[in-house]
C-alpha cells in the first residue's frame, strides 16, 4: 500500500527514473550537504585566518596588554576614549587622507594615459602599456629602497637631474624635509599605482560603444564634451572600483613608510598602520594598538559601504 | 649519532624521479622534519639541540668568530648540536619578544642589555635567571661589576654582557696632520678642529640619522660631556627619579643641536643612513666620527693604512672623564629553553673560555670580564678603545645609551623628536618634555 501510494504520486525525473517526493527531498538534502562540504574548507580557512583574528583584535581592544604576558587587564572603552584625544592618531590619519587624495591624482593620470593609449594613431601602444604597468607588479619594499636612492640628497637621480637643468636651488633632502617628505613618499606610492589605474580604465574604454562617440560628434560635441558626457559616464564602474580600492589600500599602507622614512622626519610621514605597528611592536601597547586597528577597519568599511551603496542607487 | 650525517645520507639515496612523487614525499618529509625539530633531541636520540639567535646579522667578521668558537664547542661536546641564526639587531628586537611570548623562541638570545630591552623580557618572565649558573661557573667572580649591574634586574642576573662599549671620538689623524689640526683631546680642541675642517671644505663630523638611533650617540656624547652620571642615571632608569627637563640636560640638547647649526655634521644628515655616514668617514670625506667602540672592527677592516685614532669624547669643562655606553649585548637563556644547562655550558665556552676571550678581543670586541688581553695581538685602535673605556671607568663612569635605556616608550619619543631637534624644528625644552612624558608613562606602568 505504501509502495502503491508512493508510486502513484511519483513523477518522472529528467532521466526517466520515477522517484518519490521523499527521495527527491533526500536528494535535495544530499545536494545541500555536498554543497556545504565543498565550501567548508574555504570557510574553515576564512574562519581561522580572518574571522578569528578579527574577533581576537576586537577583544584585545578592550584590554591593557603588553603582548609579553598571559595576563590582560580588561579596561572597557578606555582605549577608545584615549584614541579620541590622541593627536598622534589624528595626525597619522590626516597623512592617510593626504595619501588618498594623492592616489586620486594618480587615477587621473591613469585615465589620461588610458585615453591617449587607446587612440589608434599611437604607435607602440603595447610597449607603453607594459612600461607604465610594470611598477604595479613590483614589491613595495623594492620600490621603497629604489626610490630611497633616487631621493638621496647627495647621490640621488632626482637632485642630479635638477642640477643638470640648472635647478640647483630646487635640490633638497626630499625625505628629510618636513615639507617634501610626505609628498615624496606619496609620489613613490603613486608611481606603482597609476599604471594599474590605466589598465583598469583601458578595459573600461574598450567596453564603451563607439557609436556613442559618433553620435556625440554628430551632435557637435568636442573632445572635452565627449570625455565628460560619454567617456566618464561609461567608466563609472571602473572609477568607483578604483576609488574604493585606493581608499582601502592607502588607509592600510605601511611598507613604504617603514622602508623609506620610519615615519620621520619626526612623525611627519607616520600613517595609521605605521602608528599601530609602533604601538603593538615597539612600545608594547597591544590593547591600544588593537583599538586603533578596529577604528581604522570600521572607517574603511563605512566609507566602502557608503560609496558602493551610492553607486548601486545610481 | 650525528643527525646531520643522517640527513645528508638520506638526500644522497633519494629515489625521486617524477616531480609529483617527489613533491608528495617532500611534503611528508618536511612535516616529519618540522615535527622532529619541534621536539628537539627527538625520542631515542640523546643529542641536545640548542638554538641561538645572534644580533651579528650585519657583521660577518663577528659571525666568523662565533662560528669558529661554536665548532670547537660542538666538537668538545658531541652530545650538543647548536644551530645559530643571525639577524640584524632591528629584526631581532622586533621578533624575539613575540616569539618568546608564544613559548617558541630560541634557547639562547643575544639581546641588548638595557632595561628597555633585556629588562623588559626579564620582568615579563621570558628569560631564565642565571644566578645559579653564575655561581656554579663562577661568572660573578669574572665579570666586571659594571657589566653585572647592567644585566641584573630586580636582584637577579638575566644576561652575560658580551662586550663593553663606550662612545668616543674617532678622528682621521692623516687629515688632521695635513691641515695642521691638533688632536681633539679637549672640548676647545674639538671645536677648533671642527671649524678648521669646515673651513677646509671637509665635513667635520660624519653623521647619518636616517635610522634615527644615531642621534642617541651624537647627542649622548654632548650629554655625557656635561651632565654628571648620577643625573643621567636618574633619567635613564625606571627606578630613578630624575627628569629630562633638568636644565643641564636641556643645555646638553642645545649643545648637540648647536653642532648641527654650526655645520659640523654631514649635510642633510636626516636623509643619510648610518652606513653611508660611516662610509664617508672610511673614504676620508669627514675628519671625525662620534660613535661607540662597536664600529672598531669595521674601521679596522675598511681603513687599512689610514691613521685613525680613538679618544674619549672630551668633557666640556674639565670634570672627570665620562662616556656614553654600557654593554653592547648580552647572552641570555630564555624561560622556554628546553636545555638550559646545555645553554649555560655554551655561554660559558663562547664567552668565558680563554680561546673565546682572545678571539673576541682580537676581533675588536672589548671584554666584560677581568680578561687581560696583553698577550693578544690587536690593532692600535683596539688598544685605544680600551683606554677610552678605562678613562671613563677611572673617571666619572660610563653612563647609558641616551634615550634608549629605560623603556620602549622613551625610545619611541626619542625617535619622534631627535631628528627635529637637530634640524632646529623642535626646541630642546619641548623635546625634553616629550621624553619626560614617555618616561613618566613607563614609570607609572611599573
Amino acid at each position: 500500500m505504501t509502495a502503491l501510494s508512493a508510486s502513484a504520486s511519483a513523477s518522472p525525473t529528467r532521466s526517466g527514473v520515477v522517484r518519490s517526493p521523499g527521495a527527491r527531498g533526500a536528494g535535495r538534502i544530499g545536494h545541500t550537504i555536498r554543497g556545504y562540504a565543498l565550501v567548508m574548507p574555504a570557510m574553515a580557512l576564512y574562519a581561522v585566518f580572518l574571522l578569528w583574528p578579527v574577533i581576537q583584535t576586537i577583544r584585545l581592544s578592550f584590554t591593557s596588554w603588553n603582548g609579553l604576558t598571559e595576563s590582560r587587564t580588561w579596561i572597557g572603552l578606555d582605549n577608545y576614549r584615549r584614541l579620541v584625544g590622541d593627536a598622534r592618531f589624528r595626525s597619522a590619519l590626516a597623512n592617510n587622507l593626504l595619501w588618498v587624495a594623492g592616489s586620486w591624482l594618480a587615477q587621473g593620470l591613469g585615465l589620461l594615459l588610458a585615453a591617449v593609449l587607446s587612440a589608434s594613431w599611437i604607435r607602440g601602444r603595447t610597449f607603453f602599456r607594459t612600461v607604465f604597468f610594470l611598477p604595479a607588479t613590483m614589491s613595495l619594499v623594492v620600490v621603497g629602497i629604489a626610490w630611497n636612492q633616487i631621493y638621496n640628497p647627495r647621490s640621488g637621480l632626482l637632485n642630479a637631474a635638477l642640477r643638470g637643468v640648472g635647478g640647483d636651488s630646487a635640490t633638497r633632502a626630499w625625505l628629510a624635509d618636513q615639507n617634501t617628505a610626505m609628498p615624496a613618499v606619496i609620489a613613490t606610492a603613486n608611481w606603482t599605482y597609476f599604471g594599474f589605474a590605466m589598465v583598469v580604465f583601458l578595459g573600461g574604454l574598450q567596453a564603451i560603444d563607439r557609436h556613442l562617440y559618433e553620435a556625440a560628434a554628430l551632435d557637435g560635441a568636442g573632445g572635452w564634451q565627449q570625455l565628460r558626457h560619454v567617456t566618464i559616464p561609461g567608466l563609472r564602474s571602473q572609477i568607483t572600483l578604483l576609488l574604493v580600492l585606493s581608499f582601502i589600500n592607502t588607509l592600510r599602507t605601511f611598507d613604504l613608510v617603514y622602508v623609506m622614512t620610519n615615519g620621520g622626519p619626526g612623525r611627519r610621514t607616520e600613517v595609521v598602520a605605521y602608528y599601530i605597528y609602533s604601538l603593538a611592536f615597539v612600545t608594547r601597547q597591544v590593547g591600544y594598538g588593537a583599538a586603533a586597528t578596529v577604528v581604522l577597519t570600521v572607517l574603511v568599511l563605512a566609507v566602502t559601504v557608503v560609496v558602493l551603496r551610492r553607486r548601486e542607487r545610481e | 649519532m650525528d643527525t646531520r650525517l643522517q640527513h645528508s645520507d638520506h638526500r644522497r639515496r633519494s629515489p625521486f624521479r617524477r616531480p609529483r612523487r617527489a613533491l608528495a614525499v617532500a611534503a611528508l618529509l618536511s612535516t616529519a622534519l618540522i615535527a622532529a625539530d619541534s621536539r628537539r633531541a627527538g625520542a631515542g636520540d640523546d643529542a641536545v639541540q640548542l638554538t641561538v639567535l645572534s644580533q651579528f646579522g650585519d657583521n660577518p667578521a663577528l659571525q666568523n668568530v662565533l662560528d669558529e668558537l661554536n665548532e670547537t664547542f660542538e666538537s668538545n661536546n658531541p652530545g650538543i648540536d647548536v644551530d645559530i641564526e643571525y639577524l640584524t639587531l632591528d629584526d631581532l628586537t622586533r621578533t624575539v619578544p613575540t616569539a618568546l611570548a608564544s613559548g617558541e623562541g630560541p634557547d639562547v638570545v643575544d639581546y641588548d642589555a638595557n632595561e628597555s630591552s633585556l629588562g623588559d623580557l626579564a620582568r615579563n618572565g621570558l628569560l631564565a635567571s642565571l644566578d645559579d649558573y653564575a655561581t656554579s661557573y663562577e661568572w660573578t667572580d669574572r665579570l666586571a661589576e659594571s657589566a653585572l649591574e647592567r644585566t641584573t634586574f630586580d636582584g637577579q642576573l638575566f644576561g652575560i654582557g658580551r662586550s663593553s662599549e663606550a662612545v668616543g671620538l674617532f678622528y682621521n689623524a692623516d687629515i688632521f696632520a695635513t691641515h695642521g689640526i691638533a688632536a681633539p683631546d679637549t672640548y676647545d680642541a674639538f671645536i677648533t678642529a671642527a671649524d678648521t675642517l669646515a673651513a677646509a671644505g671637509i665635513t667635520p663630523i660624519a653623521f647619518g640619522n636616517q635610522d634615527q638611533w644615531p642621534s642617541s650617540h651624537l647627542i649622548g656624547a654632548a650629554l655625557h660631556a656635561t651632565v654628571p652620571i648620577e643625573t643621567i642615571t636618574g633619567i635613564e632608569t625606571l627606578g630613578g627619579t630624575g627628569s629630562w627637563s633638568d636644565p643641564a640636560v636641556i643645555a646638553a640638547f642645545d649643545t648637540g643641536a648647536g653642532w648641527a647649526a654650526s655645520g659640523y655634521l654631514t649635510p642633510d644628515f636626516n636623509a643619510v643612513s648610518f652606513d653611508d655616514a660611516l662610509k664617508s668617514f672610511f673614504a676620508g670625506e669627514a675628519g671625525m666620527f662620534i660613535e661607540g667602540t662597536g664600529v672598531i672592527p669595521d674601521i679596522i677592516t675598511n681603513m687599512e693604512g689610514v691613521d685613525v685614532r680613538f679618544v674619549p669624547f672630551p668633557m666640556q669643562s674639565g670634570e672627570p672623564q665620562q662616556a656614553e655606553g654600557g654593554i653592547g649585548g648580552a647572552w641570555a637563556i630564555t624561560a622556554s629553553a628546553d636545555a638550559p644547562d646545555a645553554a649555560a655550558a655554551w655561554i660559558d665556552f663562547v664567552h668565558f673560555s680563554d680561546d673565546a676571550e682572545a678571539a673576541w678581543f682580537a676581533a675588536g670586541v672589548l671584554p666584560t670580564t677581568n680578561f687581560d688581553g696583553g698577550s693578544v695581538e690587536v690593532d692600535d685602535l683596539v688598544r685605544d678603545s680600551l683606554d677610552v673605556v678605562a678613562a671613563a671607568l677611572d673617571g666619572g663612569g660610563i653612563g647609558y645609551w641616551t634615550g634608549y635605556s629605560s623603556s620602549p616608550l622613551v625610545i619611541d619619543a626619542w625617535n619622534g623628536g631627535a631628528q627635529l631637534l637637530l634640524t632646529g624644528e623642535l626646541d630642546a625644552e619641548t623635546f625634553a618634555a616629550q621624553l619626560q612624558d614617555a618616561l613618566e608613562q613607563a614609570r607609572s606602568a611599573g
